[in-house]
């Protein structure tokens, strides 16, 4: 765990630099209408990079300490597997969501998910994966009038989603 | 008290319309599921539901939204007192003597002891919280920019000072949450910040999408990781019988001190922003086994192990909402996803609140009681098919939730970006939560971020850019001094703590 605090606090480290940076490119000092742009967030910057700092520098101080007892990032390898699958499928689903819309992407998340990692039988994937979409839609779209993104097949007048 | 009275009663003639009604009873029975569910918190809940709100008037609307908290209050405890999973953090407290009864064959007892407690916790919350409002509100409204900025300092501080964990990262976690706020277009000089040439960040980053990142992708991460899939857990035939409710009624009266004690002490501590219904359940069980004749009896499932904490969880969270309506201040992040649901909805939150929008506020606090008896019947009857939701597998679950997520973040804005914000938080959410990065001060300093901004400039341009108007006027003085003490106070038991090992070591 202590390795990735590092890299957690080095990372929150660069973040608190390039917000400092960015407020100072957009005036931190006073001008004729008080505080410039960038003020208060020079000085947030400058706190987040001292907190950041001092985490880092906690971490590396106690790092021999408890050494036997440490715990580690993920659980285990399963843990590590799953947390993976889950973020890839849902960074996949992000990206269906702007090329194919929510409702096809939608259907092919639901299915992988209860084929894939829930272990559901082909027929049970394929309905529970046609009617979550559906319900989206009947209930959103058509009930609630709220507007989703459509897939290419909307935009060529096939399929009303 | 007589204005009050009058008030309240014109609240309970908006609460009891049938479509509040309809709304409330919706809000409770989502937030019971949301309660049950670990891969899905109250905040979260309520965040994801914020964007159907538009199309009820506000004052229903609000009552949905806290419909929903109340619910998930109530919730976490099936799921504690049956399988010693708790839905909400709230309810770890509950693990201590709820489960062990539940062990030994009393589980019918000891949910109607939970359920009796947290209506009674809420109760007297919403007691407190109506005598309470009117005077606070009344002191709110003398305030001007320095003392709005300090009431905001204050509550940020009690994270840092009274917060678990880490105060570096706390204080991190609260700045970090205002700099998200920054991002975009300045209203004043009308200039981009830290927003790196991306016209998609001119915009700045809304609350929601981050929220539902944060507390419900995140959780869906952490949650899946950890294997608690609820498709492995099959509940009990279970039901909470009249027996059941008789004993709990009787136990109540029984230990009515030690019920309304724990209550008073949870409102007390849900005002107060960096504490919450969590640390006042904990409390409330640590109070009631200190000064108990019988202390032994904790942890093996005995009835004020269940009345203290349960009582004091709900009465914090009921209480968290009073800082939001008459200072603008949520005590919580849940109160927080309600506070910007208000600024979504054109309400301005404080104390003008009272006078410009009457029906809106009390029509609220009127609901506390009704959603309080509401939901005390849907847990007392419905417990059988609630717990059943326990029974939908992992599988199917996630997704569920996930689609859920990212329409909720869509529909605030119709934009991609707002999507891409949800999954990015979501992971930002599971790393911090693995590394014990506190996510209840980003998400209240996302909502308060703007306000303190505007309210520092006001300040400093009311002082002609010195600081000293902070401390040239009493009450901001006062707040102002006790929220520098706070942020000082990890330094002081730091050094306390560093003198008291030394002294044992030259002895």
């Amino acid at each position: 765990m202590k390795k990735s605090e590092i890299i957690v606090s080095i990372i929150l480290i660069v973040v608190a630099i390039v917000v400092i940076y960015a407020s100072v490119e957009a005036n931190f000092h006073w001008t004729k209408w008080g505080p410039g742009a960038g003020f208060l967030s020079f000085y947030l910057g400058l706190i987040s990079l001292l907190c950041a700092a001092g985490v880092l520098f906690l971490t590396i101080k106690d790092r021999n300490k408890d050494t036997k007892k440490e715990e580690k990032f993920f659980v285990n390898k399963e843990g590590l597997k799953v947390v993976v699958s889950i973020s890839s499928l849902t960074f996949l689903y992000t990206i269906g969501i702007i090329y194919l819309g929510i409702y096809i992407s939608s259907a092919a998340l639901c299915f992988v998910f209860a084929r894939w990692l829930g272990r559901h039988g082909w027929f049970s994937s394929i309905i529970f994966s046609i009617l979550v979409p559906a319900i989206t839609y009947f209930g959103l779209e058509k009930g609630l009038h709220l507007s989703l993104p459509k897939s290419f097949l909307y935009i060529k007048d096939v399929l009303p989603i | 008290m007589e204005e009050i009275l009058k008030h309240l009663l014109s609240g309970f003639a908006i609460s009891i319309q049938p479509l509040s009604l309809l709304m409330m009873t919706a809000g409770l029975i989502l937030g019971l599921l949301v309660g049950i569910l670990p891969g899905l918190g109250g905040t979260a809940g309520v965040a994801l539901l914020l964007p159907i709100t538009v199309f009820v008037p506000p004052e229903v609307a609000v009552i949905f939204l806290a419909s929903i908290y109340w619910g998930a209050l109530f919730g976490g405890v099936i799921t504690s007192v049956l399988f010693a999973i708790p839905g909400e953090p709230w309810s770890v407290a509950l693990l201590f003597d709820g489960y062990p009864m539940s062990k030994k064959g009393k589980t019918g007892l000891a949910l109607s002891l939970s359920f009796f407690s947290s209506f009674y916790g809420i109760i007297i919350a919403g007691i407190l919280f109506v005598l309470a409002a009117v005077p606070l509100s009344m002191i709110a409204l003398r305030f001007g920019p320095p003392e709005m900025f300090a009431i905001l300092m204050l509550a940020f501080s009690t994270f840092v000072g009274l917060g678990r964990g880490s105060a570096l990262k706390s204080l991190w976690s609260t700045v970090f949450g205002i700099i998200l706020t920054i991002v975009g277009l300045d209203i004043v000089t009308g200039q981009p910040r830290l927003t790196f040439g991306s016209l998609q960040m001119l915009n700045g980053f809304h609350f929601v999408p981050v929220t539902i990142g944060l507390f419900g992708i995140g959780e869906i991460l952490i949650d899946a990781e950890e294997k608690m899939s609820v498709g492995s857990i099959r509940p009990p035939k279970i039901k909470v019988g009249l027996k059941d409710i008789k004993e709990g009624l009787l136990s109540i009266k029984t230990h009515w001190i030690l019920t309304t004690v724990s209550s008073v002490i949870g409102f007390f501590i849900g005002i107060l922003p960096g504490t919450g219904a969590t640390p006042a359940s904990f409390l409330g069980y640590g109070i009631a086994k200190q000064y108990s004749k019988t202390p032994e009896k904790y942890g093996e499932g005995c009835d004020e192990g269940i009345l203290a904490p349960q009582s004091a969880a709900n009465s914090a969270g009921t209480g968290a909402l009073l800082p939001m309506i008459t200072l603008g201040v949520p005590g919580s992040p849940t109160a927080a996803v309600l506070l910007a649901g208000l600024y979504m909805w054109g309400l301005n939150p404080g104390p003008r609140l009272f006078t410009e929008q009457p029906q809106f506020v009390w029509g609220l606090m009127s609901s506390i009681f009704l959603a309080g008896v509401i939901v005390l019947v849907i847990c007392l009857v419905g417990t059988p098919w609630l717990s059943k939701i326990m029974n939908v597998p992992w599988g199917m679950l996630t997704p569920i939730i996930i689609v859920a997520c990212f329409v909720g973040s869509y529909v605030m804005r119709n934009a991609m970006f707002d999507v891409w914000c949800t999954l990015i938080f979501g992971i930002i959410g599971y790393v911090f939560k693995k590394l014990n990065y506190p996510l209840a001060p980003l998400a209240v300093a996302l909502v308060l971020g703007s306000m303190t901004e505007r309210s520092l400039r006001q300040a400093l341009i009311m002082g002609d850019g010195s600081f000293g108007i902070f401390f040239n006027r009493p009450i901001s003085a006062i707040v102002l001094s006790i929220a520098i003490v706070l942020y000082l106070l990890p330094i002081f038991k730091l050094i306390s703590k560093k003198l008291k090992e030394r002294r044992y070591a030259s002895v």
